[in-house]
């Protein structure tokens, strides 16, 4: 695929003409999916796609286009042709753009790791393990392919190969206990073990759940549901043009009006993570940078058009400014302690669906789901029926933090959205005092 | 068509070209234009009762042949597991054609003509030493595809969309207020440029920011139990997510367990069950020709036509394609539909809408003592069976003894899908009615983004939690 990109890329370079340059953003994925219902098949299939962004430059006005490939290269050739007429033409109607910022750096990197993955040896062991059970959800997998390049001559390329199997073992009704497993080869035994523990964890559903009232409640959230909660602050949260254009859940945080518990520190780690190392434009990523730390925000988010808009140093952050390797530093809770420090309290291992309910203030709100349950004397009780919360990112994460777990968990963004998602997160669980329930 | 095609039971192929085109201003920049351009092919295989597909870019004989081989070894291979074994065959033989192109395709229009357009919207929303951030932009989606399978099935289709945006962001003594139009792209319909220039975005980023300023002066919405009359542009997200989601037949039966959830209707619900107050009637409609998700078949083959899914307030129908039909052995309507070529068809949503009533806005508004007058959906969230919901809006105008009185920020309300229908108590007539939707409704494994359109009156409900921020 590297080489296709490679022939890619230099039919580019040949039909520019002197004053224009180029950027260009390879995007492409061999997925094998197959989608589970009551351990059966509903569908099953793959997808081999590869798109290809070009960004045409001529001065300070620039176009781009998003183009899917057949890959054969005389076919795209001619895309690639009219595509660049088209481009040249809308650029004569654009004006120039101030915030342009063309990386002339020549800092090429290639990144392999192409495992082959048997697809059909793993959906049968999901299958056969699975009989006898209510088994829902998918298996997605195969590689997924990453470059860029430029006028300047610079080459990036990220290939890997990994899959995810990201099942429901459901009880009945809304009852099940979900479960993830993404790696790059598949360890049979590990998924065994996994349905075991899940069989394991269905007896605790033969209670009849409880329905909890409306109020304050000690709550342990697992890594998964701290997933939830950042992944939802996340959406602008720590995007630099989002405060600037005070539109930031962070506000508060930023303009030092509140802070954050003292325990809590935030960062994005791009060495430990799972995508590429090179963003859209082809500036690098910074392996790690400390986003919150001891509670107060140390930096933001910039990629190069921000940067160049409100004057300032970027951090080779992607144009939408979001995360895409989280890791919130551990504490000292270890997890055999977890229920026994919880005492009376939920359990949550899923949120649900989460949005801001006063994004201004911080505040969201979202659903229990899946595997709940009531916690009492350190004992687990019974599960409980789905339950709305609605509470501050400053109470959750700031003054009513009670602990976070010694062991983290690293969760594996199974988006697929288009495409792939190359995102992840290392999270431990908290404890959280007074967490508000309204419905 | 394939080489190999006798091996198969059933085969079809599914082709899609789109083309976008994304012109903005923000802040009285211009920002670079964008566009996209892909083609693909779907082919799926039955054999043995297994279902197999494949999706591919490369549309010569050669790629389409080596596809058609990949979608029959999943049919093969999984055959045994198949949950369609035992299932008599679900697709169709139909033929014809569909294309609605009443005005001109914005990919026509000359490039400095939308620009100026957006340019001067843009200009109209930084109008005011309280922005902070403006764009206004423009969205046109050429969609092109044809449809053929092994029973003679021939279909083409061509779909042209437009989306317009405006949003606009006031700030003012630490609060911030965003305004947007519509929210969530509410004004995407399939339409050209007449229709963008006859919704005067100029003359409305002028609106907007007027509302975003009273805004950010405004107090925090009250908390209490009130009356709510909602405008078509929340109604779209209330029927979306508390009507349309769970009537979906492939969520019912249980396959989007594992993601975007269950459903609390179950499949003996349909002929009897009360959704709503006897005022509630809820069509699935593709034939309004300018609303968002019209089309004359869907991405099976299966010829849509307008079916009502709740009838005076009885739950008659689901949202369930030809394959969910067989598998639930319950009529539904032509809703198999896929985000693009790279993903298999399943049950979504297309065109969701209320059916206008007979109240005015004007005896609407009268009726009420105490309630709350709500646009524009800025939050959204409902649990995975979709009952317990909490949506929030832009726009809150409180309603005092039948007149609008004061604004107020960050208006929320929150209720139960099985009770808050039910409290309907007025439905707008046909001059309150709108005809909006949304490029973004999520679901599925792998996941699918797909465009769905909701036409609504205003509505009243009685009885209804409302909150405000912190």
């Amino acid at each position: 695929m590297k080489t296709y990109f490679q022939n890619i890329v230099d039919l580019i370079a040949n039909k520019l003409s002197k004053n224009e340059k180029f950027s260009t953003w390879f995007s492409g994925e061999n997925l094998d999916y197959t989608r589970f219902n009551h351990a059966n098949v509903r569908q099953a299939g793959s997808v081999h796609q590869q798109f290809i962004e070009i960004d045409l430059i001529d001065g300070a006005r620039h176009a781009n286009s998003y183009l899917g490939l057949s890959g054969q290269l005389g076919a795209d050739s001619e895309k690639i042709t009219n595509v660049l007429n088209m481009l040249r033409q809308q650029i004569k109607a654009s004006d120039d753009d101030p915030y342009l910022m063309v990386n002339e750096a020549n800092n090429s990197s290639h990144f392999e790791d192409n495992n082959q993955i048997d697809k059909f040896n793993i959906v049968e062991n999901i299958l056969i393990n699975s009989q006898g059970l209510d088994l829902v959800g998918s298996y997605i997998g195969g590689p997924i392919y990453k470059g860029f390049a430029s006028s300047s001559g610079q080459v990036n390329w990220f290939h890997k190969s990994s899959f995810v199997i990201d099942t429901s073992i459901y009880h009945s009704g809304d009852k099940a206990i979900k479960q993830s497993y993404c790696d790059t080869s598949f360890n049979k035994d590990i998924f065994k073990q996994k349905v075991a523990e899940a069989r394991a964890g269905l007896e605790l559903f033969n209670q009849p759940s409880h329905t909890i009232k409306p109020g304050a409640y000690r709550v342990y959230f697992s890594p998964t549901a701290v997933n939830e909660i950042l992944g939802m602050i996340n959406w602008g949260g720590f995007s630099r043009k989002s405060l600037e254009v005070k539109s930031s859940p962070l506000m508060p945080l930023w303009e030092a009006k509140k802070s954050l518990a003292k325990t809590f520190s935030l960062s994005e780690n791009t060495k430990n993570g799972v995508g590429p190392h090179f963003q859209g434009q082809g500036f690098i990523k910074k392996d790690v940078i400390e986003i919150i730390k001891h509670g107060q925000l140390k930096n933001t988010l910039i990629s190069p058009k921000t940067a160049k808009e409100y004057r300032l140093d970027h951090n080779g952050a992607d144009d939408s400014e979001q995360m895409t390797a989280i890791e919130m530093a551990a504490g000292n809770l270890a997890r055999a302690d977890i229920m026994a420090t919880l005492g009376d309290g939920l359990y949550i291992n899923n949120l649900w669906y989460l949005n801001f309910s006063d994004r201004q203030h911080g505040c969201l709100t979202g659903m229990t789901r899946f595997f709940s349950y009531v916690v009492k004397n350190g004992q687990p009780l019974a599960p409980f029926s789905v339950m709305r919360f609605d509470d501050s990112i400053y109470r959750i994460f700031g003054e009513n933090l009670a602990s976070i777990t010694k062991e983290r968990e690293l969760i594996i963004d199974n988006g697929s959205y288009e495409e792939r998602s190359t995102s992840c997160s290392l999270l431990p669980g908290i404890i959280v005092n007074d967490v508000k329930f309204t419905l | 068509m394939f080489k190999s095609q006798n091996q198969a039971d059933f085969w079809s192929i599914y082709i899609l070209k789109e083309q976008h085109e994304e012109l903005a201003y923000r802040q009285g920049i211009q920002e670079p234009i964008s566009n996209s351009c892909d083609e693909g092919a779907l082919v799926t295989v039955i054999k043995n009762g297994g279902i197999g597909y494949a999706s591919t870019q490369d549309l010569s004989s050669a790629g389409l042949d080596k596809a058609f081989l990949i979608a029959s070894e999943w049919a093969k291979k999984l055959a045994p597991y198949s949950l369609l074994k035992n299932l008599p065959q679900a697709f169709g033989s139909e033929k014809g054609s569909y294309k609605v192109n009443r005005e001109t395709v914005l990919s026509r229009i000359a490039l400095k003509d939308k620009l100026e357009l957006l340019r001067e919207a843009d200009n109209k929303l930084r109008a005011h030493a309280l922005v902070v951030d403006s764009s206004a932009s423009l969205w046109g989606i050429e969609s092109i595809s044809s449809y053929k399978n092994s029973l003679g099935a021939n279909i083409n289709q061509e779909i042209y969309r437009m989306v317009p945006s405006l949003s606009v962001t006031a700030n003012h003594q630490g609060i911030s207020q965003i305004r947007t139009l519509g929210g969530m792209r509410a004004y995407c319909q399939q339409a050209g440029f007449e229709t963008v220039l006859q919704i005067n975005m100029v003359e409305k980023a002028g609106l907007l920011v007027k509302d975003a300023v009273d805004l950010v002066n405004a107090p925090n919405c009250p908390t209490g139990t009130m009356d709510v009359l909602i405008d078509p542009d929340q109604m779209m997200l209330q029927i979306h997510e508390s009507i349309g989601h769970p009537i979906e037949l492939d969520r019912i039966l249980g396959d989007e367990r594992n993601y975007a959830g269950t459903s609390f209707v179950t499949l003996d619900m349909f002929g009897s069950y009360q959704y709503g107050s006897s005022l509630l009637n809820v069509s699935f409609d593709p034939t309004i020709s300018q609303e968002f998700a019209s089309y004359g078949y869907d991405d099976e083959g299966s010829k849509a036509s307008k079916e009502y899914l709740i009838k005076d307030g009885i739950l008659v129908r689901p949202l369930g394609a030809a394959v969910a039909q067989k598998r639930a052995g319950i009529a539904g309507v032509a809703n198999a539909r896929s985000s693009s070529w790279n993903r298999p068809p399943i049950d979504r949503m297309a065109n969701l809408n209320i059916e206008p009533g007979s109240s005015s806005f004007k005896d609407m508004l009268s009726s009420i003592k105490k309630g709350i007058y709500l646009k524009s959906n800025s939050s959204w969230s409902i649990d995975d069976s979709r009952n317990k919901f909490q949506f929030g809006c832009e726009w809150g105008q409180l309603i005092e003894n039948g007149q609008l009185t004061t604004v107020v920020r960050n208006p929320n309300y929150r209720g139960i899908s099985a009770s808050f229908w039910r409290n309907l108590s007025m439905v707008g007539d046909a001059t309150t009615n709108m005809v909006m939707g949304t490029p973004y409704c999520g679901k599925g494994e792998p996941n699918q983004c797909i465009r769905v359109g909701h036409a609504s009156p205003v509505c009243l409900f009685n009885k209804v939690d409302v909150f405000g921020g912190e």
